[in-house]
């Protein structure tokens, strides 16, 4: 090691790391990268990334806060100059293992809300589907315009010690992110432009009109020159920029909810013309408050009556309501079967393995071996609730044992991958460390259209030794280079 | 466009030009009282602050003179204040993101961060010019971004509204406070030189001065500072130019061609054309009646917007 940046980096020799070989040598696809940035002192490094970080500043790229400051504190998502590469051979696989999956979430939407041939043939526990939260009893026996569900997938991929990528879950809501990726990537093509040449990095900046082809694919039927918007719970929210950042580089309108209402079984926007018909709706809120005269009745963000003009197929909404069915975690451990099942191929990416607590079998595997394991709620997002067996207290364990037995289906438990780790710089030290990081990939299906952003955006979990890489929790963010290296 | 939109995208530029002006203001009003003698004038000056931004209570309500200083600038309980203008400026701009352009955007964050890190002790003690002087400066780039960057076209025109209502609006409430401050020293019966200076101070206010002796070659006089600021048609900041240009933007968003009876195009257009055929002696006499009237109806104005294109 050398005197710089870099100095001290100190290999976790049970882990994978990306950037170093166990031996300490640079793997192959970094050692451009690794000679480039050797080159930095201490100094003119810390330099780079304090200026790239007051770009995004600058920019407000930023989230709120609203607890301290009643008028917001805002802060930049941590971001790291050290990129993470994807071989393009590798990546040629987990494209076409991404496209596989979610064709596969959209036939088995398509089938537990009509025919439920799926739950019938018992590949999958009826009960399952029935007792999931996220079962949208208002999507039963009705088809979306153009058959899909489940638009933008955000499927979230680990890279196991075996050197594999697995599927960690997949996020079929409303999967943010992109937005990041795509300023990640600017700030970055700044401060290494010379690298983006030589390594012939796939670009990242055909999202939003991939995004907008995808939309235009499911109008409803009739409408030639779809009206398409965004629809954001407003300026106060956390994604707020996403949302302004996705409507702005789709030339579409970015409406909240009170600029919406429902007429004679159409949507309309207020303009300062009047109304306007709306034929395709990206709406960034969740299904529960979609509309309060179906859902909750005291949502303020959604539009009395959207549903009923979504049953008449008079509006698109993106993603369908229910999709939330298919990708809770119990479900998740079914994917293999539900891949064989609707396509007849074996699934190109695999799941870790994943004990389902309901089964008593399995329970009693993971109450004997808690320690071991990471469990985690069936119907949480953002990495809440999470329980980490070799992290926990003896009386931790205990309550989380008593928490399984209480309610098995809410508990589902998975072994302690090995995320691999990759050099992130840190600004107490001054240096390279490695953190544990995974991949949120972002995948687009519209009427015959599939589109797989290149990379997707890599989390990395910035506490030393810390498995949790959600923003919401102390992570930040690299970008990701899918690269012929 | 979104009639909730549009309404943003007016706030932000009665925001932005709200900023301008009231830093112009403190700027002028304090920087030119410093090199009197006479306490009169400097407590003229503070007061005229109060007044113009439109503070709570009286000078004697403070304890010291920073107070006032910072209770103007960047209080940021107080809604007035500089610094409250500028986050709402921004919050406005936030709800358009997605309408305005990039360099638009970056301009105004930019500026934003400038506002809210400024030092309240360096402030206080030295930074009030530069404080004042960069959010004049600030505030120009923002404008000059949002007429070179962006498509002319209703969107713009919405912002451009919001400009030139609010400047009317500010060169109304400076000339209702400089014509208070200066009867009052009518009243007092001092040197006919006190109220000299204040009308300089008022077209300095207005960035006029310079541009006032092109057109008179005299020195500041009452009844032609008047009619410079009032109706003066080639001045960019008189209040007779900025209800013409708010006229032309109205037509540009209008879509019916003809005007209807107490329509808002009806309203300002028989403003502008009356403003266009008065003369200063109708109204040199008693020239706070005429601008409180003035005053009066570029607030009408404001609602009439409000009802036919913002009401959503």
């Amino acid at each position: 090691m050398n005197e710089n940046i870099l100095r001290s980096y100190d290999i976790e020799r049970h882990l994978l790391d990306e950037v170093f070989e166990h031996g300490g040598d640079i793997r192959k696809p970094y050692q451009r990268l690794f000679e480039y940035f050797n080159k930095y002192s201490a100094e003119d490094f810390k330099r780079v990334n304090e200026a790239t970080k007051l770009s995004f500043l600058m920019q407000g790229i930023t989230f709120a806060t609203y607890a301290e400051n009643p008028k917001g504190t805002e802060r930049i998502f941590p971001f790291d100059l050290m990129p993470r590469v994807i071989t393009a051979k590798e990546w040629e696989r987990l494209e076409e293992g991404l496209i596989q999956r979610n064709v596969a979430i959209n036939l088995f939407l398509k089938d537990i809300y009509n025919d439920k041939k799926i739950l019938r043939d018992k590949v999958v526990p009826a009960e399952l589907i029935f007792s999931s939260a996220n079962y949208n009893k208002y999507m039963v026996d009705f088809e979306p315009p153009g058959g899909v569900y489940n638009h933008i997938s955000g499927t979230d991929l680990i890279k196991h010690s075996d050197g594999n990528f697995y599927v960690l879950e997949d996020n079929v809501r409303c999967p943010s992110g992109v937005s990041y990726v795509l300023s990640n990537r600017d700030a970055l093509k700044k401060a290494l432009s010379v690298l983006f040449k030589e390594l012939k990095v796939g670009t990242v900046f055909d999202y939003p009109a991939a995004l907008a082809t995808c939309m235009h694919s499911v109008a409803p039927d009739g409408v030639d020159a779809a009206t398409c918007a965004v629809l954001t719970p407003g300026i106060y929210n956390s994604a707020y920029y996403e949302h302004s950042f996705l409507a702005q580089s789709m030339g579409l309108e970015l409406v909240e909810g009170r600029d919406l209402f429902v007429d004679k079984g159409f949507l309309y926007m207020k303009t300062i013309y009047g109304k306007k018909k709306l034929d395709v709706l990206y709406r960034r809120i969740d299904d529960e408050f979609l509309d309060p005269m179906v859902f909750n009745p005291n949502s303020m963000l959604g539009v009395p009556g959207l549903m009923d003009v979504y049953r008449q197929g008079n509006v698109s909404l993106i993603n369908a309501p229910g999709t939330g069915a298919s990708d809770d975690k119990a479900v998740y451990s079914y994917m293999p079967e539900i891949i064989k099942y609707y396509l007849g191929e074996d699934a190109i990416l695999q799941n870790v393995h994943t004990y389902q607590c309901e089964k008593p079998a399995e329970m009693d595997h993971v109450l004997n071996h808690i320690e071991e394991l990471v469990v985690k709620p069936v119907d949480q997002s953002g990495g809440y609730g999470i329980f980490v067996g070799n992290c926990a207290s003896k009386t931790e364990c205990d309550e989380m044992r008593a928490k399984i037995k209480s309610d098995p289906r809410e508990y589902v438990a998975q072994p302690i991958m090995n995320l691999s780790s990759h050099s992130t710089y840190i600004d107490e030290t001054s240096q390279f460390e490695p953190r544990h990081v995974d991949l949120r990939t972002f995948t687009l299906m519209g009427k015959d259209y599939q589109f797989v952003l290149k990379g997707g955006l890599t989390r990395v979990a910035l506490k030393r030794g810390s498995l949790i890489v959600n923003s919401s929790q102390g992570g930040g963010a690299k970008d990701t280079w899918v690269a012929e290296v | 466009m979104l009639a909730r939109v549009a309404n943003n995208l007016y706030w932000f530029g009665r925001y932005i030009e709200r900023a301008e002006h009231l830093s112009r203001y403190l700027n002028i009003q304090y920087f030119s009282a410093l090199d009197t003698s006479s306490d009169l004038q400097r407590d003229l000056a503070l007061k005229s602050i109060i007044n113009m931004v439109g503070l709570e209570g009286d000078v004697a309500s403070y304890d010291f003179e920073e107070d006032i200083l910072v209770a103007v600038a960047m209080d940021e309980h107080n809604n007035a204040s500089i610094k409250s203008c500028m986050h709402f400026a921004r919050e406005n701009a936030r709800g358009a993101r997605d309408l305005i352009s990039i360099e638009v955007w970056n301009a105004i964050n930019k500026f934003y961060r400038f506002i809210h890190d400024y030092p309240e002790d360096f402030y206080k003690t030295k930074g009030l010019y530069d404080f004042t002087n960069t959010t004049i400066e600030n505030c120009a780039i923002i404008k000059y971004r949002v007429e070179s960057t962006m498509l002319h076209d209703e969107i713009w025109a919405f912002v451009k509204m919001g400009f030139h209502i609010e400047r009317a609006i500010q060169i109304n409430r400076i000339l209702i406070s400089k014509f208070t401050d200066i009867d009052r020293i009518d009243d007092m019966k001092v040197s006919q030189s006190v109220a000299s200076f204040q009308l300089g101070t008022l077209l300095k206010s207005a960035e006029g001065l310079d541009m006032y002796h092109r057109e008179y070659s005299i020195m500041p006089k009452r009844k032609e500072a008047l009619e410079f600021m009032v109706l003066n048609a080639r001045f960019p900041r008189s209040i007779s130019y900025n209800v013409t240009a708010l006229q032309q933007y109205l037509l540009l968003v209008g879509l019916s061609k003809e005007t209807k009876k107490n329509s808002i195009e009806w309203s300002i257009g028989r403003m502008s054309e009356r403003l266009k055929y008065q003369t200063v002696e109708e109204f040199e006499k008693e020239p706070l009646v005429f601008l409180n009237e003035t005053l009066a109806y570029l607030n009408d104005l404001n609602d009439l917007l409000n009802k036919e294109y913002l009401n959503y």
